[in-house]
């Protein structure tokens, strides 16, 4: 019965794969020695890399003096570099969890990388916070470990820095968890194609998994079960991390509109990014047939709709401070526009709002240049919108003679370049030792989503429906399996 | 450890597999362990297997996670350092929410998947040799296990045993039932009316009685049409079957339950063999035949002599004979392939490497 391929889906699955197509194009590219192009990326984002483990290590060395925070703009590029990784992180989460609990097949394709995307980006989140406070060494402060060696002293548990504390320690080790128990069966495949010293490190990464009908029995159940937990817990985390300006009392962040904008803005820029990678790495590794423009379709949707609540969220928020009354809400946000950072504001809203409307034509959201190029604008554009959140309302808040302005200092700059080599060198490293996509669950797909078997239940839905388009109403002549079986069930 | 031999039927596809599972099972055969490169719908169905109760694990280990945020954080924050924080009180839920509702999610993910590993066998550790190394990529296996031995050791000291059958008496009558069932059952298999026979099988089931073609033959078709409703027909048929089953057995002897040439003539034989359906067999075994059961007893030693070598206690003595008669029914059952495959002792056999049983009231 799941094997009934309803032929008015687009497949998800082109070029007529069999099961040992599906497994040699995906481990394909694991089992062949590293290219010239993948080791050219793979140094250049090493040392970008490198770099930044240098400013931040120049950071902790020196004391947060070296860069450009000062009194009134305490959190600036720090904590928007932070707030942007995370979000970045939830689209692995909720390609895997909360579309797999809606039934969308069409995670399979993208789930593997978009969740390998997660703890990368969850990785390179978690630095701000930790370099942010100054003194490093001291970091376990922050969480509330037994037996305190600080006197009576423990964290404030009523403190949405504390919240986050938690959220993203969870969240990284939840995600964790969950990509690698679905990875397991795939290091198997690689482990039964590879010989000698390949052989026992694959045999290790796999931990022995053959495949049986228990094994996989529980690996549906945990997989199901993880899906669900991560699913609030994805939607609890970004709320948490909005938490942290939204019970402040500081104009422009101080608003209840922050969990769900923040939410769907993290889906947005993940979404944005997921596609940045995919669309590289299909045509790279020739994945075409599995990241198919379906895939690219379904995924510019989602963009569409919560790039159209992230701009949805704005006008309330400017609407808001207009009704509330409220003259420091109506101050910041006049100072947002038109301020001394007018410029970010009109990024973010070209990038956020203005841009992604392209996507109401089908024809911009199956293309792949005007996807790659959108996708980079979001993610700018979402930069800046915890930019403008962030520096902004700090900068021009309730006494005017605090104001200030606030310039990045170069350490910062090169932390932040540095986390994205960070992320590109974890993901080249990831493309060359795992399968990008999930071969498993693809081959459990094939059946219903492989262009040959929609293609042949189109065939036999013409042939047995009486009133199949296009057919003329007196059909069922005794040749057809319809006409059959009506006869049959009139002697009966 | 005693080596372990295991006989693996392989397909291409998941729908032979699953027909071929299904028969096998109907047939009473034991089933080792299946392998499949994914999960294949129906699977679990199909092998009877219970549920696994991994969520309820996941969901206590939540249960505890809540349980403990909240007792932790009370007791920080009323107890051992009461603090006054903008006027909210020591005891103060609302804001407890996120850190209770992480470490549910934290406590639940982390203990079920550690459960998850145990359970599975899974280990950095663990270096296996797989029975068939394409079960990961294209192919699904049906794997039986054909060592030698009286005793399959499932490997943690729990000796296989048949579903329901626990006394010494009822597990010889089980081996005696076995015995017929197999060789029968294959010889089913290799003739040529394998397709009325299925059929009639299948109507029975569905209860459909109305063609002629769909009775044994035009005889069985009158005595239906006499009948008034199907019920009076179903207990005729047990009483015809039962009449005929008993004028059969007086009249054989104990060899003509092993070969076809020891029946009087081709006719009886084909009788004897219409009457193997599934029903019968079960109308035969509800009933116990005690006579022919003791007849068995005696004639044990001259019976087992006759086909056998080795110890008189199970039939899978004769490991190369089962080996044969495996490899033909899977080869009937549609596998592409059938290979055996002997763990040395180097590897832990396939049952400490692999999971627990997945049969119902094995542990």
């Amino acid at each position: 019965m799941s094997n009934y391929a309803s032929p008015v889906r687009d497949p998800l699955i082109t070029g007529n794969k069999t099961y040992s197509d599906i497994t040699e194009d995906i481990i394909g590219p694991v089992e062949k020695a590293p290219g010239l192009l993948f080791v050219l990326a793979l140094m250049t984002s090493a040392t970008v890399a490198g770099i930044g483990v240098c400013a931040i290590l120049w950071t902790i060395w020196k004391g947060i003096g070296v860069w450009g925070e000062n009194k009134t703009i305490g959190w600036a590029w720090d904590i928007t570099n932070f707030v942007w990784w995370v979000g970045i992180g939830h689209a692995g989460t909720l390609i895997s969890a909360i579309l797999l609990l809606f039934r969308q097949k069409w995670r399979t394709g993208v789930n593997r990388s978009a969740e390998a995307m997660t703890i990368f980006a969850v990785v390179c989140a978690g630095i701000f916070p930790l370099i942010h406070m100054g003194r490093i060494w001291d970091a376990m402060f922050i969480f509330p470990y037994w037996p305190n060696t600080r006197g009576p002293l423990w964290p404030n548990f009523n403190s949405p820095l504390l919240w986050d504390v938690f959220a993203i320690s969870t969240y990284l080790t939840v995600s964790l968890l969950f990509w690698y128990t679905g990875l397991v069966p795939d290091m198997a495949t690689i482990r039964d194609r590879a010989k000698g010293f390949r052989r026992r490190i694959y045999s290790a990464l796999s931990f022995g998994w053959q495949g049986t009908a228990r094994q996989w029995q529980r690996f549906e159940s945990i997989s199901l079960v993880l899906a669900g937990i991560s699913t609030p817990l994805v939607l609890s985390v970004h709320s948490v991390v909005s938490f942290d300006f939204a019970t402040s009392v500081i104009p422009g962040w101080h608003t209840t509109i922050f969990p769900p904008y923040f939410v769907a803005g993290a889906i947005f820029s993940g979404f944005a990014m997921v596609l940045t990678l995919m669309l590289v790495a299909r045509k790279i590794m020739h994945l075409e047939d599995y990241i198919t423009l379906n895939h690219i379709e379904s995924m510019n949707k989602v963009i569409l709709m919560t790039g159209s609540i992230v701009g949805v969220a704005y006008l309330t928020e400017l609407f808001m401070a207009w009704y509330s009354g409220s003259v420091y809400e109506q101050g910041a946000f006049y100072y947002r526009a038109l301020g001394p950072y007018w410029w970010s504001y009109a990024a973010m809203m070209t990038c956020n709002v203005i841009s992604p409307q392209i996507f109401w034509f089908k024809k911009m959201r199956r293309s792949i240049a005007v996807t790659f190029i959108m996708s980079i604008f979001i993610n700018i554009g979402m930069w800046f919108e915890r930019f403008v959140i962030i520096g902004t309302s700090l900068a021009t808040d309730y006494i005017p003679s605090s104001w200030l302005y606030y310039q990045p200092t170069w350490v910062e700059i090169f932390i932040f370049f540095g986390t994205l080599g960070i992320f590109m060198t974890l993901f080249l490293i990831f493309c060359k030792f795992a399968p990008v996509v999930a071969v498993a669950e693809v081959k459990s797909i094939l059946k219903t989503s492989g262009n040959q078997y929609l293609e042949k239940q189109r065939e036999i839905d013409r042939a047995t429906q009486p009133y199949y388009e296009g057919r003329s109403v007196s059909g069922g002549g005794a040749g057809s399996i319809a006409g059959a079986h009506k006869m049959k069930d009139k002697e009966n | 450890m005693a080596e372990h031999k295991y006989l693996l039927g392989l397909y291409d596809d998941e729908e032979p597999l699953l027909d071929a599972i299904h028969k096998i099972k109907d047939s009473g055969i034991e089933i080792h362990d299946v392998m499949c490169p994914f999960p294949v719908h129906g699977l679990d169905d199909a092998l009877d297997a219970r549920e696994t109760k991994l969520h309820n694990a996941g969901f206590l280990f939540g249960a505890t996670g809540t349980l403990f945020a909240l007792l932790a954080m009370s007791g920080i924050s009323v107890l051992n350092w009461p603090n006054n924080f903008g006027g909210k009180p020591f005891f103060s839920l609302p804001s407890w929410i996120p850190i209770s509702f992480e470490l549910t999610v934290l406590f639940s993910a982390v203990g079920m998947t550690i459960v998850y590993y145990l359970r599975n066998g899974l280990s950095v550790f663990k270096d296996i040799e797989p029975l068939e190394p394409r079960t990961t990529s294209d192919r699904f296996a049906i794997v039986f296990d054909v060592s030698e031995g009286d005793d399959h050791d499932d490997g943690h000291g729990h000796a296989e045993t048949h579903i329901g059958i626990k006394t010494k008496e009822e597990q010889e009558y089980s081996e005696y039932l076995m015995l017929k069932d197999r060789e029968e059952y294959e010889h089913y298999l290799s003739v040529e009316e394998e397709a009325g026979f299925e059929k009639f099988r299948n109507n029975i089931k569905r209860k459909d009685y109305k063609k002629l073609e769909d009775f044994k033959d035009q005889h069985a078709y009158d005595s239906y049409l006499e009948f008034e409703d199907l019920q009076a027909y179903e207990a005729y048929l047990e009483r015809q079957d039962l009449l005929e089953f008993e004028k059969f057995r007086k009249e054989q002897t104990q060899r003509s339950y092993k070969e076809k040439s020891s029946f009087k003539s081709e006719e009886e034989y084909r009788e004897y063999r219409d009457l193997k359906d599934q029903e019968e067999y079960e109308i035969f075994r509800a009933i116990k035949e005690q006579e022919a059961f003791e007849d068995f007893r005696a004639n044990k030693s001259k019976y087992i002599a006759a086909g056998e070598s080795g110890s008189a206690t199970t039939a899978y003595d004769d490991q190369a004979a089962e080996v044969n008669r495996l490899t033909n029914l899977l080869t009937h059952l549609g596998a592409i392939e059938v290979k055996t495959k002997t763990l040395s002792k180097r590897h832990p056999s396939h049952e400490e490497q692999s999971t627990r049983g997945f049969a119902k009231g094995t542990n």
